[in-house]
């Protein structure tokens, strides 16, 4: 299914642009969460077919999808909300203390403060 | 005596959080056969709370104990995944073998669940105190 | 199966402590680290005779498991990560930060980086660093200054960025080969040899060489390990042993691929220009944590400059520098801790004197800079002998020349501290001392036993004759007077010092690098 790998890599490529040209400290979070959804979607693109059933308590064999790499998104998914968790509060601080949103703003303020 | 439309809110959702809490129970239990899971129904069981302090404005929950609570779980969990899985199931007599993923999934939803609600009440507590 | 307690005991182990009340939980932490030192003796004892022993966790198979192994390097590091724990809780005994939550998060990090050691399998691997990444920007944050939450986000994004770009390099070889185990992949990678992995290749060295800091892609290091909130064991964990876990994994993905893709000449280039770029920005600094840091990273370049040699015995140099590198730049950081701490001043033009007012701290710092600056007799040199041993070629000798007379000369003015002099005797507590001087006793021994210890652990011989020390000495007097008359003399004038330490990298700038480094993987 070479289709859904090459949308998993473009939409991983328009989170690394995010990252790259935008300075809004929110919109590298979100860019970041964008990564995060390709990353799944290339590897659940992996021995994929439609007419696979669930691998757990399963009847047949032969039909069941490969549960190796559900099994890792879901580890790589609840990483990406805790490292999000933990980027929203640090942003969250950032916030209250020097009042701006933007990372250029945020370094010309610390170096003010110097 | 005029209600605000904030109670209005209010008590209208009142009608949805058994469902919520019934839908979320389901994910937990249901995991292994279908769309869910431990994580997947924690986190719905923690968003009738956060629905309900969207609703209201305000929340009676302890977060001390809480933590505390999801501590205790998560040592729980990892206790159990270690005496357990990790010896190839071999204290689990066979007949059991096929319920200790839903034990897992349990232990694992209800400690999302508390760990959720800490992450987002102390988001809504430190904005409120400022 | 040792090799798994030592992983979970600190979690589990750490998390049980953590619900008692704050008195027991001190104590039960500091039982927990003892039962480690007693596992890793156990540990080594069973990995003395040259065995390798291999462990998948619930008994699976090992293509589909989660698998350690523990063979001669791996448990070298391992009990190098348990000792620098130990003295790492002994300095920190009476600190006021050292909490309950300081000393859960610090333990769940010892298991943690001990289980980076021992993976073998690659997706334990991802799941670990990042787990690791969240636990040490929380650390740095950990006194929540002004700076430290700029610096612990900063650190924070630009590893989940790189352990991004990882696991889309993890998916391609999941789908090319159908197995993650490092050793399979070793098997098939070789049968496969001419098989197009270059992009996996591109994936997976991008983010691994931002987790060991090498060439463009190390600016978020002195921010996270010279920041002004850290405490000094969170520094000395960071530069001693958590970087290493980066170098190490960095060393084992390019042997992995070797067969496939040989890059040889550019890492030799890439560890060069990274020594470079450290030693030229660290004399630019003028703050002592920061011109640290900024070391590491040139030391880091060393390594990878060594191992990319090629020769067996520069192999066995840069495993020695990662183990000396660890004791003696914690050594510095912790006493660096301490000057900070009485003399409430972190600029290095303010602080003069040492040796007057801190005797005993200032010959330990004396004994880790001769160390690390490669003396005669210290550790330094016989990893830098065995680097050199076999050198070939005489473009790679002048680069090594090169590595070795900047490092002294950094070294030479973060040695301007120690004289002068100072009205004030400051008193250092007990628990301090012994910390520095089992680190510094530690750095003495290798470098004196070292033919011994060489021999122990790679089973090479290395002869150290009179004429080659007599050699050595004189090396060492020449590069250091070079680098007293290049102090005075020229470093006052150049400008171009003042300029580097002005400048700043902003995040989307480091982002472009990255994005520049993979693309030049992709076409070379």
């Amino acid at each position: 299914m070479n289709y859904i790998e090459v949308t998993a890599l473009i939409i991983f490529f328009i989170g690394v642009y995010g990252l790259v040209a935008r300075k809004n400290i929110m919109k590298s979070i979100i860019s970041l969460n964008i990564m995060q959804a390709a990353i799944v979607l290339f590897f659940m693109s992996i021995d994929f077919t439609t007419e696979t059933t669930s691998p757990i308590n399963a009847t047949d064999v032969s039909v069941a999808a490969n549960p190796l790499p559900q099994a890792l998104m879901i580890t790589v998914i609840v990483i990406g909300i805790s490292v999000t968790a933990v980027t929203l509060t640090m942003f969250i601080n950032l916030y209250h203390k020097y009042g701006t949103t933007n990372w250029s703003k945020v370094v010309m303020k610390m170096r003010d403060e110097l | 005596m005029r209600r605000t439309s904030r109670e209005l809110v209010s008590e209208t959702l009142k009608l949805l959080y058994p469902v919520i809490i019934i839908f979320g129970f389901y994910l937990v239990i249901y995991g292994h056969q279908g769309p869910g899971g431990g994580f997947q129904g924690g986190v719905v069981l923690a968003s009738s709370y956060i629905i309900k302090y969207i609703a209201d404005g305000k929340t009676s929950l302890n977060l001390k104990k809480i933590n505390y609570m999801e501590k205790v779980l998560y040592f729980l969990l990892v206790l159990f995944t270690a005496l357990i899985m990790i010896n190839s199931l071999d204290l689990v007599p066979v007949d059991f073998r096929k319920y200790v993923i839903v034990v897992l999934n349990i232990l694992i939803g209800f400690k999302v669940c508390l760990a959720t609600l800490v992450i987002f009440f102390r988001f809504v507590i430190y904005e409120d105190v400022r | 199966m040792i090799a798994l307690y030592l992983v979970l005991l600190p979690i589990l182990g750490g998390t049980l402590s953590y619900l008692f009340n704050e008195k027991l939980a001190k104590i039960s932490y500091y039982l927990i680290q003892c039962l480690q030192i007693v596992l890793v003796i156990f540990l080594f004892d069973q990995v003395r005779n040259d065995e390798i022993i291999t462990y998948v966790v619930g008994g699976h198979t090992s293509n589909i498991g989660v698998e350690f192994i523990v063979d001669g390097i791996n448990s070298k590091f391992v009990i190098l990560t348990v000792l620098l724990f130990t003295v790492l809780l002994i300095y920190d005994f009476k600190k006021s930060y050292s909490n309950k939550l300081f000393l859960f998060l610090i333990l769940i990090l010892e298991g943690i980086i001990s289980g980076i050691f021992m993976a073998n399998d690659i997706f334990t691997l991802f799941v670990l660093i990042e787990v690791s990444t969240i636990i040490v920007s929380i650390l740095i944050m950990f006194k929540k200054d002004s700076r430290s939450i700029y610096d612990g986000m900063l650190y924070l994004l630009i590893n989940i960025v790189g352990m991004s770009f990882f696991s889309v390099g993890i998916g391609y070889l999941y789908k090319i080969f159908g197995t993650l185990n490092i050793t399979l992949l070793r098997e098939l990678i070789v049968v496969n040899s001419d098989l197009n992995l270059r992009l996996p290749f591109a994936f997976i060295i991008t983010g691994v060489g931002l987790k060991s800091a090498i060439m463009p892609l190390f600016s978020w290091l002195p921010k996270a390990h010279g920041t002004p909130s850290a405490p000094p064991t969170v520094s000395a964990l960071l530069s001693g042993i958590y970087i290493k876990c980066g170098v190490y994994l960095f060393l084992m993905f390019m042997t992995l691929f070797s067969p496939a893709i040989n890059l040889q000449l550019f890492f030799e280039l890439t560890g060069f220009l990274t020594a470079v770029i450290g030693f030229v920005f660290a004399l630019s600094q003028k703050d002592i944590k920061l011109i640290l840091a900024y070391h590491t990273v040139s030391q880091v370049g060393l390594i990878v400059f060594g191992y990319a040699l090629g020769t067996e015995y520069a192999m066995y140099g840069s495993f020695y520098h990662i183990t000396v590198h660890a004791l003696f730049k914690s050594s510095l950081f912790l006493s660096a801790g301490i000057i900070v701490d009485k003399y409430k001043t972190r600029n290095i033009t303010e602080i003069r004197g040492l040796f007057k007012s801190m005797p005993f701290v200032s010959v330990m710092i004396v004994i880790a800079i001769l160390s690390i600056t490669g003396a005669p007799f210290f550790s330094g040199s016989i990893s830098k002998i065995l680097i050199s041993k076999d050198i070939k070629t005489s473009s790679q000798s002048v680069m090594f020349l090169i590595i070795n007379i900047g490092t002294i000369l950094s070294f030479v003015k973060y040695s301007t501290m120690l004289f002068g002099t100072s009205e004030k005797r400051f008193k250092v507590d007990l628990n301090q001392l012994v910390a520095l001087t089992i680190l510094s006793v530690l750095c003495l021994l290798m470098g004196v036993l070292g033919e011994h210890i060489v021999y122990q652990f790679f089973g090479a011989k290395l002869h150290l004759t009179f004429a080659m020390y007599l050699d050595k000495t004189v090396t060492f007097v020449l590069h250091a007077v070079i680098g007293v008359l290049f102090y005075i003399f020229v470093y006052e004038r150049v400008s171009l010092f003042t300029k580097i330490r002005n400048t700043d990298v902003s995040f989307n700038n480091v982002v472009f690098f990255i994005t520049i480094f993979f693309a030049t993987l992709l076409m070379i």
